[in-house]
């Protein structure tokens, strides 16, 4: 019973990627720190983590050109966005929803990340731009974009 | 000095990538799908998530070798880029003048 019980909860639980890191606030904290540290790095022209899938491979990774979509959508630069990453602005809004999430106190952010793991688990919107981030690469492999 | 650029950047290149496949292993064995997902694609990821799980998964080791081989690229990456200034300042290299349209 206790098992099936577990079971339904990991298979609930699968898809939820924002509630995870709201969940969990230390690891929430040091991705959104860590990240906006990268970020700034990155705004003043310097990449010092270089993708290890490109090094590995020597082709671009479908997150390749992320953090410059993202400066581009902040600079309003939208034909920049669609250039570099067009998936940049889904995870300018997904690190918004973390760092609101994160920032809540105690009982509210419980109750923001368990409603949040609902909306995550029935969109799968994280399946979804997963699918389409897998294709965007392809494009960009076999050069149509 | 480009030759002492190359071996810290391929060293530190090298053993970033062993560190964060050790990383990865770890990160599918103990978290859901997704997380191990992202990490392939983030190396930001798996490096940040390596930190936060090091004293519970036993990966302290691995994540001061991946940083110290961050630390190696970092010096690679001065080093190799204060080396083709000295090229420029002394005539070696040509700096593409940009295009006019």
């Amino acid at each position: 019973m206790s098992g099936s019980a577990d079971k339904s909860e990991m298979t609930g639980s699968r898809w939820e990627l924002a509630a995870h890191l709201v969940r969990d606030r230390r690891l929430g904290l040091a991705m959104l720190g860590g990240g906006l540290l990268y970020f700034v790095i990155a705004a003043l022209g310097w990449n010092p983590l270089p993708c290890p899938f490109l090094q590995v491979t020597g082709k671009p990774c479908p997150g390749c050109g992320m953090t410059r979509s993202c400066l581009a959508f902040l600079r309003g630069d939208f034909a920049d966005v669609w250039l570099l990453n067009p998936f940049g602005p889904v995870f300018a809004v997904f690190w918004a929803v973390v760092g609101f999430g994160v920032a809540l106190p105690q009982p509210r952010r419980s109750r923001f990340a368990e409603k949040l793991g609902r909306i995550e688990s029935r969109t799968r919107w994280a399946a979804w731009v997963g699918c389409g981030l897998a294709i965007y690469c392809l494009t960009r492999w076999i050069g149509l974009w | 000095m480009t030759a002492i650029a190359i071996a810290l950047l391929a060293l530190g290149g090298i053993g970033s990538i062993i560190c964060w496949i050790i990383v990865l292993i770890k990160m599918f064995k103990n978290e859901k799908p997704l997380i191990g997902v992202l990490g392939i694609f983030c190396g930001l990821w798996a490096f940040i998530w390596g930190w936060m799980k090091a004293s519970t998964l036993g990966l302290k080791k691995t994540m001061l070798i991946w940083s110290a081989c961050i630390g190696l690229t970092i010096v690679g990456q001065v080093i190799s880029g204060m080396a083709v200034a000295g090229q420029i300042e002394s005539g070696e290299i040509q700096v593409p003048q940009p295009q006019s349209y």
